[in-house]
Protein backbone atom coordinates (compact mmCIF):
# COMPACT_ATOMS: atom_id res chain seq x y z
CA UNK A 1 0.00 0.00 0.00
CA UNK A 2 2.75 2.40 0.96
CA UNK A 3 4.59 1.60 -2.27
CA UNK A 4 1.49 2.42 -4.31
CA UNK A 5 1.06 5.67 -2.39
CA UNK A 6 4.70 6.57 -2.95
CA UNK A 7 4.44 5.86 -6.69
CA UNK A 8 1.20 7.86 -7.02
CA UNK A 9 2.77 10.74 -5.10
CA UNK A 10 5.89 10.61 -7.25
CA UNK A 11 3.83 10.62 -10.46
CA UNK A 12 1.70 13.49 -9.20
CA UNK A 13 4.78 15.43 -8.12
CA UNK A 14 6.37 14.84 -11.51
CA UNK A 15 3.24 16.00 -13.33
CA UNK A 16 3.04 19.16 -11.21
CA UNK A 17 6.74 19.86 -11.74
CA UNK A 18 6.45 19.26 -15.49
CA UNK A 19 3.42 21.52 -15.74
CA UNK A 20 5.19 24.20 -13.68
CA UNK A 21 8.32 23.95 -15.77
CA UNK A 22 6.32 24.15 -18.99
CA UNK A 23 4.37 27.12 -17.70
CA UNK A 24 7.51 28.96 -16.59
CA UNK A 25 9.23 28.19 -19.87
CA UNK A 26 6.29 29.61 -21.79
CA UNK A 27 6.29 32.74 -19.62
CA UNK A 28 10.03 33.13 -20.01
CA UNK A 29 9.79 32.90 -23.81
CA UNK A 30 6.96 35.41 -23.83
CA UNK A 31 8.94 37.81 -21.63
CA UNK A 32 12.04 37.43 -23.80
CA UNK A 33 10.04 38.17 -26.95
CA UNK A 34 8.39 41.13 -25.27
CA UNK A 35 11.75 42.46 -24.16
CA UNK A 36 13.30 42.05 -27.63
CA UNK A 37 10.32 43.81 -29.25
CA UNK A 38 10.59 46.64 -26.75
CA UNK A 39 14.29 47.03 -27.52
CA UNK A 40 13.48 47.30 -31.23
CA UNK A 41 10.78 49.85 -30.47
CA UNK A 42 13.27 51.88 -28.44
CA UNK A 43 15.58 52.08 -31.45
CA UNK A 44 12.70 53.18 -33.68
CA UNK A 45 11.52 55.82 -31.20
CA UNK A 46 15.07 57.11 -30.97
CA UNK A 47 15.08 57.61 -34.77
CA UNK A 48 11.70 59.36 -34.47
CA UNK A 49 13.27 61.72 -31.93
CA UNK A 50 16.01 62.40 -34.48
CA UNK A 51 13.32 63.39 -36.99
CA UNK A 52 11.90 65.85 -34.45
CA UNK A 53 15.36 67.34 -33.99
CA UNK A 54 15.91 67.55 -37.74
CA UNK A 55 12.62 69.40 -38.17
CA UNK A 56 13.54 71.80 -35.38
CA UNK A 57 17.00 72.44 -36.82
CA UNK A 58 15.58 73.08 -40.27
CA UNK A 59 12.97 75.46 -38.89
CA UNK A 60 15.61 77.39 -36.91
CA UNK A 61 18.02 77.59 -39.84
CA UNK A 62 15.47 78.88 -42.30
CA UNK A 63 16.03 82.47 -43.29
CA UNK A 64 12.87 84.41 -43.92
CA UNK A 65 13.55 86.10 -47.24
CA UNK A 66 10.12 87.67 -47.74
CA UNK A 67 11.38 91.14 -46.82
CA UNK A 68 14.54 90.92 -48.91
CA UNK A 69 14.86 92.11 -52.52
CA UNK A 70 17.15 91.67 -55.51
CA UNK A 71 20.37 89.68 -55.44
CA UNK A 72 20.33 89.37 -51.64
CA UNK A 73 16.95 87.68 -51.75
CA UNK A 74 18.09 85.32 -54.51
CA UNK A 75 21.21 84.41 -52.61
CA UNK A 76 19.15 83.68 -49.45
CA UNK A 77 16.71 81.58 -51.46
CA UNK A 78 19.61 79.55 -52.82
CA UNK A 79 21.00 79.20 -49.33
CA UNK A 80 17.63 77.93 -48.09
CA UNK A 81 17.35 75.50 -51.02
CA UNK A 82 20.81 74.10 -50.33
CA UNK A 83 19.99 73.69 -46.68
CA UNK A 84 16.75 71.95 -47.56
CA UNK A 85 18.61 69.59 -49.88
CA UNK A 86 21.00 68.74 -47.08
CA UNK A 87 18.17 68.14 -44.61
CA UNK A 88 16.24 66.04 -47.11
CA UNK A 89 19.25 63.83 -47.83
CA UNK A 90 19.82 63.40 -44.10
CA UNK A 91 16.16 62.60 -43.52
CA UNK A 92 15.90 60.09 -46.38
CA UNK A 93 18.99 58.25 -45.18
CA UNK A 94 17.62 57.95 -41.66
CA UNK A 95 14.17 57.13 -43.04
CA UNK A 96 15.67 54.15 -44.87
CA UNK A 97 17.11 52.83 -41.60
CA UNK A 98 13.83 53.59 -39.87
CA UNK A 99 11.87 51.54 -42.42
CA UNK A 100 14.33 48.64 -42.09
CA UNK A 101 13.80 48.62 -38.32
CA UNK A 102 10.05 48.73 -38.81
CA UNK A 103 10.29 45.66 -41.02
CA UNK A 104 11.83 43.80 -38.08
CA UNK A 105 8.95 44.92 -35.93
CA UNK A 106 6.40 43.84 -38.55
CA UNK A 107 7.73 40.31 -38.11
CA UNK A 108 6.62 40.69 -34.49
CA UNK A 109 3.17 41.96 -35.40
CA UNK A 110 3.98 45.57 -34.54
CA UNK A 111 2.83 47.27 -37.73
CA UNK A 112 2.68 50.98 -38.52
CA UNK A 113 0.04 51.92 -41.14
CA UNK A 114 1.40 53.10 -44.49
CA UNK A 115 -0.62 56.31 -44.14
CA UNK A 116 1.39 57.31 -41.05
CA UNK A 117 4.69 56.63 -42.81
CA UNK A 118 3.64 58.68 -45.82
CA UNK A 119 2.46 61.51 -43.58
CA UNK A 120 5.90 61.63 -41.96
CA UNK A 121 7.74 61.60 -45.27
CA UNK A 122 5.52 64.31 -46.70
CA UNK A 123 5.89 66.45 -43.58
CA UNK A 124 9.66 66.24 -43.84
CA UNK A 125 10.23 66.47 -47.60
CA UNK A 126 7.21 67.91 -49.40
CA UNK A 127 8.17 71.48 -48.57
CA UNK A 128 10.86 73.12 -46.49
CA UNK A 129 10.11 73.31 -42.79
CA UNK A 130 10.00 77.07 -42.97
CA UNK A 131 6.95 77.88 -40.88
CA UNK A 132 5.47 76.92 -37.56
CA UNK A 133 2.67 75.08 -39.40
CA UNK A 134 5.13 72.89 -41.29
CA UNK A 135 7.08 72.33 -38.09
CA UNK A 136 3.89 71.24 -36.32
CA UNK A 137 3.03 68.88 -39.17
CA UNK A 138 6.39 67.15 -38.73
CA UNK A 139 5.91 66.83 -34.97
CA UNK A 140 2.36 65.55 -35.34
CA UNK A 141 3.52 62.93 -37.85
CA UNK A 142 6.22 61.61 -35.53
CA UNK A 143 3.88 61.63 -32.53
CA UNK A 144 1.28 59.59 -34.42
CA UNK A 145 3.90 56.94 -35.14
CA UNK A 146 5.04 56.97 -31.49
CA UNK A 147 1.46 56.38 -30.47
CA UNK A 148 0.89 53.65 -33.05
CA UNK A 149 4.04 51.87 -31.93
CA UNK A 150 2.92 51.72 -28.33
CA UNK A 151 -0.62 50.73 -29.23
CA UNK A 152 0.63 47.93 -31.46
CA UNK A 153 2.98 46.82 -28.70
CA UNK A 154 0.17 46.80 -26.16
CA UNK A 155 -2.07 44.83 -28.50
CA UNK A 156 0.61 42.22 -29.09
CA UNK A 157 2.13 41.83 -25.64
CA UNK A 158 -0.18 43.11 -22.95
CA UNK A 159 -3.19 40.87 -23.20
CA UNK B 1 14.82 54.27 -72.27
CA UNK B 2 13.27 51.69 -74.56
CA UNK B 3 9.76 51.96 -75.92
CA UNK B 4 8.51 48.45 -76.43
CA UNK B 5 5.56 47.49 -78.57
CA UNK B 6 3.02 45.54 -76.54
CA UNK B 7 0.86 44.65 -79.52
CA UNK B 8 -0.35 46.29 -82.72
CA UNK B 9 -2.18 49.13 -81.02
CA UNK B 10 -0.64 49.79 -77.63
CA UNK B 11 2.71 51.12 -76.54
CA UNK B 12 4.75 50.44 -73.45
CA UNK B 13 7.09 53.18 -72.30
CA UNK B 14 9.88 52.43 -69.84
CA UNK B 15 11.64 54.97 -67.69
CA UNK B 16 14.51 54.15 -65.38
CA UNK B 17 14.78 57.18 -63.12
CA UNK B 18 18.38 56.59 -62.07
CA UNK B 19 19.67 55.75 -65.56
CA UNK B 20 17.56 58.05 -67.69
CA UNK B 21 17.58 61.03 -65.35
CA UNK B 22 19.67 60.99 -62.19
CA UNK B 23 20.44 58.71 -59.24
CA UNK B 24 20.07 61.81 -57.04
CA UNK B 25 16.80 63.53 -57.96
CA UNK B 26 15.88 66.40 -55.67
CA UNK B 27 13.45 69.28 -55.26
CA UNK B 28 10.81 70.96 -57.35
CA UNK B 29 12.17 73.73 -59.52
CA UNK B 30 15.30 74.44 -61.51
CA UNK B 31 17.52 76.41 -61.02
CA UNK B 32 16.61 77.06 -57.38
CA UNK B 33 16.67 73.42 -56.25
CA UNK B 34 19.46 72.32 -58.54
CA UNK B 35 19.69 70.52 -61.87
CA UNK B 36 17.75 67.28 -61.35
CA UNK B 37 14.38 68.48 -60.09
CA UNK B 38 10.83 67.25 -60.48
CA UNK B 39 10.17 70.04 -62.97
CA UNK B 40 13.03 68.97 -65.25
CA UNK B 41 12.10 65.29 -65.01
CA UNK B 42 8.50 66.10 -65.91
CA UNK B 43 9.38 68.34 -68.83
CA UNK B 44 12.31 66.40 -70.32
CA UNK B 45 11.45 62.77 -69.60
CA UNK B 46 7.78 62.35 -68.74
CA UNK B 47 6.06 64.90 -70.94
CA UNK B 48 6.83 63.50 -74.39
CA UNK B 49 5.53 60.08 -73.36
CA UNK B 50 2.47 61.27 -71.46
CA UNK B 51 1.15 63.47 -74.26
CA UNK B 52 1.27 60.53 -76.68
CA UNK B 53 -0.40 58.01 -74.40
CA UNK B 54 -3.80 56.57 -75.16
CA UNK B 55 -5.99 54.09 -73.30
CA UNK B 56 -4.28 50.72 -73.14
CA UNK B 57 -0.72 52.10 -73.26
CA UNK B 58 1.59 51.41 -70.34
CA UNK B 59 4.14 53.57 -68.61
CA UNK B 60 6.60 51.69 -66.41
CA UNK B 61 8.77 53.79 -64.11
CA UNK B 62 11.60 52.03 -62.33
CA UNK B 63 12.76 53.75 -59.14
CA UNK B 64 15.05 51.02 -57.88
CA UNK B 65 18.34 52.63 -58.82
CA UNK B 66 17.88 55.59 -56.50
CA UNK B 67 20.28 55.30 -53.60
CA UNK B 68 18.98 57.29 -50.67
CA UNK B 69 15.36 57.79 -51.63
CA UNK B 70 13.23 60.38 -53.37
CA UNK B 71 11.75 63.36 -51.59
CA UNK B 72 8.04 64.10 -51.75
CA UNK B 73 8.66 67.49 -53.39
CA UNK B 74 10.25 65.79 -56.41
CA UNK B 75 7.48 63.22 -56.72
CA UNK B 76 4.59 65.65 -56.45
CA UNK B 77 6.15 68.11 -58.88
CA UNK B 78 6.86 65.49 -61.52
CA UNK B 79 3.84 63.17 -61.36
CA UNK B 80 1.22 65.45 -59.83
CA UNK B 81 2.60 68.33 -61.90
CA UNK B 82 2.03 66.40 -65.13
CA UNK B 83 -1.70 66.27 -64.37
CA UNK B 84 -1.75 69.93 -63.32
CA UNK B 85 -0.12 70.94 -66.59
CA UNK B 86 -2.69 68.90 -68.53
CA UNK B 87 -0.18 66.53 -70.16
CA UNK B 88 -2.38 63.54 -69.40
CA UNK B 89 -5.80 62.74 -68.03
CA UNK B 90 -5.70 61.73 -64.37
CA UNK B 91 -7.67 58.50 -64.90
CA UNK B 92 -5.57 57.41 -67.86
CA UNK B 93 -2.37 58.19 -65.93
CA UNK B 94 -3.46 56.06 -62.96
CA UNK B 95 -4.50 53.17 -65.21
CA UNK B 96 -1.38 53.14 -67.32
CA UNK B 97 1.24 53.75 -64.64
CA UNK B 98 3.29 50.95 -63.12
CA UNK B 99 5.90 51.82 -60.51
CA UNK B 100 8.70 49.33 -60.02
CA UNK B 101 10.29 49.77 -56.63
CA UNK B 102 11.31 47.51 -53.77
CA UNK B 103 9.59 49.94 -51.45
CA UNK B 104 5.86 49.70 -52.16
CA UNK B 105 5.13 53.01 -50.43
CA UNK B 106 6.42 54.96 -53.44
CA UNK B 107 3.61 53.57 -55.59
CA UNK B 108 1.02 54.65 -53.02
CA UNK B 109 2.62 58.07 -52.64
CA UNK B 110 2.84 58.79 -56.38
CA UNK B 111 -0.75 57.68 -56.95
CA UNK B 112 -1.83 59.98 -54.10
CA UNK B 113 -0.21 62.97 -55.83
CA UNK B 114 -1.83 62.10 -59.16
CA UNK B 115 -5.26 61.76 -57.50
CA UNK B 116 -4.86 65.06 -55.61
CA UNK B 117 -3.70 67.04 -58.66
CA UNK B 118 -6.12 69.41 -60.38
CA UNK B 119 -5.62 70.76 -63.88
CA UNK B 120 -4.45 74.36 -63.79
CA UNK B 121 -6.78 76.78 -65.49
Amino acid sequence: MSIVTTIVSAVLSFCIAAYGWGFLNKRANKSAKRSETFSLISIVTSILDDFDSMAETQFKEYINDAALVGPIRLSKQRYNAQKQQMHEAKFLTRYGIFRARLLHLEGRNVVIPAANLLELKKAMTLTAINSSINYQKALIATQKIHQELYLAFEREHCD
Amino acid sequence: MANLYMNECHMKYNIDLAEDFSPFPFGRYTPLDGEYTGEVFREKILKDKLVKMVSGDKLVVNLNGIDIGIGSSFLTESFGGAVKKGYIDKKLFLESLTIICDDGLYDTEIRDYIKEAQVES
